[in-house]
C-alpha cells in the first residue's frame, strides 16, 4: 500500500542504529521490490473477489427485499459498519443472541428436529433459506456409491461426513451434505451481514474429480457453501460448484461433460470461523481502565452494552476521538497481550474421500449465445438458464488493467437481470438465483464495470420508491447500458 | 485512500476490491513468510479478502484498514501453520515455527534475504522492510513486546549482513 515510506532520520531500530545506515536503505529497498504473485495465487485472489462481488450483489438484493418490505433501508446497520469503538463486542452479543434463536427455531421446528434424519432431505431442511432456492424436490437425486453406503458416510478425527443429494445441470454441480460431531458441534460463526444463519465453514484443500477427464476442481473453501446448524452436533449444508469454471488442464467440465459419469470428491480438511461470542470477554478490568481515562480525559460517550453509541462518537471533537482511539487500542492491544494469537479459525483434519455417481439433469436448461462482437469489446455473451439460476458468462479481460488511473482486476462490464415484472434480479456474476421470480421473459442490460458502481446508488438510495414513481431503475439503466435485450424463455 | 476505505465501508464492493488489490503484494509477501509454500498462501490469501469483506463492520477506524487486514491474513497464515505442524499449540512462540525458505523459491530476491535470516524472523523482516509496518505497529500485529521485536529485528539483521558478507568473500574467492 502506498503507507510505505522509508522512515528517514529517526533511530528506527533504538539501538542506536541510523536510519541512513545504508544496509538498512539496501534492505528496505530489495524487501519493497514487487513480486509478480505466482499463478495459484493470482487465480486464489481472482476466486475470492468473484465472490465479494457476488456476495455484494446477494447483500443488494436482501437490501432491496427490505426497501420493498419496510419502504426504508436499514440504515442503522449500515451505521454499525462504521467506527464505534467497542462495536466488536455488540455485534459478538448479537451474533450469539442470533445464533440462540435459531437454535430455538430449530428445537420448536419439527422439520429441523435433529431425530428426523436429515440424509435425503436436506434440501427440504434448509429450503427457501437458501440462495438458490427452488423446488428442487423435481430435480433432486438421492447420493449412490459405486461401494456400500458406509461408503457415502465416513468419520475422521470425531466429524462424520455424509453425502446426501445431488443436482446437476448444464453448468452447475450441487451436492447436500450433512457434517455430525461427537462432541459438540464447534461454535462458527454465522454470516448475518450478507447470508443471514449461513456458517462461516468451508472445505479447505479439497479437490473435486471426474472420470471423464484428467483435471481436478478446487472445491469452494468457504464461498461455494451453504451450511446451517440443525442442533448442537449437526450443521447440514449445499455446495454448489461452478461447472463451467477451468479445471487445473485450463479445461471447463461443462464442455465436455457426459450425461452420466463418476465424480470423486476429497475433502482434505474442514474449517471454520469461530463465533465472536466464543472469544474470551473483554476482562472488566481493562474496560474500566479505558473508561478511566475517557473520564479523565472529560470525555462522555453514551455506554450501551461495553461502549459508546455511535451518535455519541461522532460528536468528539477530532482531539478527543485521538484520545478515545489511544485508549481503545492500548485496551485492545492489552487484551490480545492476555490472550495471545486466539486463533480465529477452527479445523479437523480429514481426509474424506467419496466416489459417487452423476446423472446429468437438463431439464428445464435453456441456452444461447448473443453475439456481442459490433456492440462491445466482448465477443460474445453466453446465457444459460436453469431451474435455479441465470448466468452469463464472456470472456473477460482478466489481465489486471488500468482505466482513469485505478487499477482493475476483473472483469470491465457488468450484466444485470430484470425480471418480467421489471424487478431487479441481481448482477450475473457469473449468475443470479431465480428464487421466485417471474422469468418467462427476463432483460438483460450490460453496463460499462465503473458506471455501473455509481448507476447502482440509483436503487440503493432511500428514496428510490420516490424516484420509481418517476423512472424506476430499469427504466434508469435502459438510458445508460451499453447494451440491452430482452429473453423470452 | 481513506475515502476509498470509507466507500469499501459504506459497502462499496469495488472500492474494497481495489484497496485489496493494491496490497496484493505485501499481503502475498507477509503470507510467504510464514507459510513458505505458494499453494498455502493461496489459501491464506483466498480466505483473507473473503473474511475480511465479511467482517468489514468490525473495522473501527478506517485508517487501520491495512493493518487490520494484514492482522487477519497473519491469523489466517498461522492458522495453516498450525495444521501443518500438530505439535504447535496456543503457548509456544509462533514465530520459532515458520519453516524455513525452500530452496526451489531463491530466484527472487526478498525470498533470497529470507533464507539468509533464521526462519523466526521472516515475519517480522517482511512487516517492517516490505510492508513498512513500525516497530510498534508490529508489536501490536503480533501481540509481541515492542522490545522483542526490536531485538529480533536487529538479530535479523545481523545475520543478513552476515550471510551477504559470507556470500561475497566467497565469490570474490572463487
Amino acid at each position: 500500500m502506498s503507507r510505505v515510506k522509508f522512515p528517514a532520520n529517526h533511530d528506527r531500530f533504538g539501538c542506536g542504529m541510523s536510519a541512513y545506515d545504508t544496509f538498512d536503505r539496501q534492505l528496505f529497498f530489495s524487501f519493497q521490490e514487487k513480486e509478480e504473485l505466482p499463478p495459484c495465487v493470482e487465480e486464489a485472489k481472482k476466486a475470492a473477489f468473484e465472490k465479494v462481488l457476488s456476495l455484494a450483489a446477494q447483500k443488494e438484493v436482501i437490501d432491496m427485499k427490505n426497501l420493498k418490505t419496510t419502504g426504508h433501508l436499514e440504515k442503522a446497520s449500515k451505521k454499525e459498519r462504521k467506527p464505534t469503538g467497542l462495536g466488536k463486542w455488540r455485534t459478538a452479543l448479537s451474533a450469539a443472541a442470533a445464533a440462540a434463536l435459531f437454535l430455538g427455531v430449530c428445537a420448536a421446528n419439527p422439520a429441523f428436529a435433529s431425530k428426523i434424519p436429515l440424509i435425503g432431505r436436506v434440501f427440504e431442511a434448509i429450503g427457501n433459506s437458501y440462495t438458490y432456492s427452488g423446488n428442487f424436490d423435481d430435480y433432486i437425486t438421492p447420493i449412490a456409491g459405486e461401494t456400500d453406503e458406509d461408503a457415502l458416510s465416513q468419520t475422521v478425527n470425531g466429524m462424520t461426513v455424509s453425502l446426501s443429494e445431488t443436482y446437476v445441470n448444464n453448468g452447475y454441480l450441487y451436492v447436500s451434505f450433512v457434517l455430525e460431531t461427537e462432541e459438540a458441534f464447534p461454535e462458527t460463526r454465522a454470516d448475518e451481514n450478507t447470508r443471514p444463519g449461513v456458517l462461516c465453514l468451508g472445505f479447505r484443500q479439497s479437490v473435486l474429480s471426474a472420470d471423464f477427464c484428467s483435471g481436478t476442481i478446487m472445491l469452494p473453501g468457504m464461498s461455494g457453501i451453504e451450511a446451517r446448524l440443525m442442533d448442537d452436533h449437526t450443521a447440514a449444508g449445499i455446495l454448489r460448484v461452478n461447472l463451467s469454471q477451468k479445471d487445473r488442464n485450463g479445461e471447463a467440465w461443462s464442455d465436455s461433460m457426459p450425461d452420466d459419469f463418476s465424480v470423486q470428491m476429497h475433502i482434505s480438511s474442514i474449517f471454520g470461523e469461530r463465533d465472536a461470542g466464543s472469544q474470551p470477554r473483554l476482562p472488566e478490568d481493562l474496560y474500566a481502565a479505558y473508561q478511566d481515562g475517557l473520564t479523565e480525559a472529560g470525555i462522555s460517550l453514551e455506554a450501551g452494552f461495553g461502549g459508546k453509541s455511535a451518535s455519541a462518537y461522532e460528536s468528539l471533537t477530532e482531539e478527543q476521538k485521538e484520545i478515545e482511539n489511544q485508549l481503545f487500542s492500548r485496551m485492545m492491544a492489552d487484551y490480545y497481550e492476555r490472550y495471545s494469537f486466539q486463533d480465529e479459525y477452527w479445523s479437523i483434519e480429514g481426509p474424506w474421500d467419496f466416489t459417487f455417481d452423476i446423472h446429468k439433469n437438463s431439464e428445464g436448461v435453456w441456452s444461447t449465445v448473443i453475439d456481442t462482437r459490433d456492440i462491445l469489446e466482448v465477443e460474445e455473451l453466453r446465457v444459460t438458464k436453469t431451474p435455479f439460476e441465470i448466468s452469463v458468462t464472456f470472456d473477460r479481460p482478466y489481465e489486471p488493467f488500468r482505466k482513469n488511473g485505478i487499477h482493475f482486476t476483473g472483469g470491465d462490464y457488468v450484466v444485470v437481470v430484470f425480471d418480467e415484472a421489471g424487478e431487479y434480479m441481481g448482477v450475473a456474476m457469473p449468475d443470479v438465483p431465480i428464487q421466485d421470480h417471474p422469468i418467462s421473459t427476463v432483460t438483460l442490460y450490460v453496463c460499462d464495470w465503473s458506471e455501473y458502481m455509481e448507476l447502482k446508488g440509483y436503487y440503493w438510495s432511500p428514496d428510490y420508491e420516490e424516484k420509481a414513481k418517476e423512472k424506476t431503475f430499469q427504466e434508469y439503466l435502459a438510458e445508460h447500458a451499453l447494451y440491452s435485450t430482452e429473453l423470452a424463455f | 485512500m481513506e475515502d476509498k476505505i470509507r466507500q469499501a465501508l459504506s459497502g462499496d464492493a469495488n472500492a474494497f476490491l481495489q484497496l485489496i488489490d493494491a496490497m496484493s503484494d505485501h499481503m502475498y509477501k507477509t503470507a510467504f513468510a510464514i507459510l513458505k509454500n505458494d499453494e498455502d498462501v493461496a489459501d491464506a490469501i483466498q480466505d483473507t479478502i473473503i473474511s475480511c469483506y465479511e467482517k468489514l463492520g468490525t473495522l473501527k477506524e478506517p485508517r487501520y484498514f491495512g493493518t487490520w487486514a494484514m492482522r487477519i491474513l497473519i491469523n489466517a497464515s498461522l492458522h495453516i501453520l498450525k495444521r501443518r505442524t500438530p505439535c504447535l499449540d496456543a503457548s509456544d512462540d509462533v514465530l520459532s515455527f515458520i519453516p524455513a525458505v525452500d530452496d526451489g523459491f531463491s530466484g527472487m530476491r526478498f525470498k533470497e534475504l529470507l533464507a539468509m535470516a533464521d526462519s523466526a524472523y521472516h515475519l517480522l523482516l517482511t512487516l517492517y522492510y516490505a510492508d513498512g509496518y513500525s516497530i510498534k505497529e508490529i508489536a501490536d500485529l503480533l501481540d509481541m513486546n515492542e522490545n522483542t521485536v526490536k531485538t529480533r529485528l536487529k538479530r535479523a539483521r545481523e545475520q543478513i549482513r552476515r550471510e551477504l558478507h559470507e556470500s561475497r568473500k566467497v565469490s570474490c574467492e572463487s
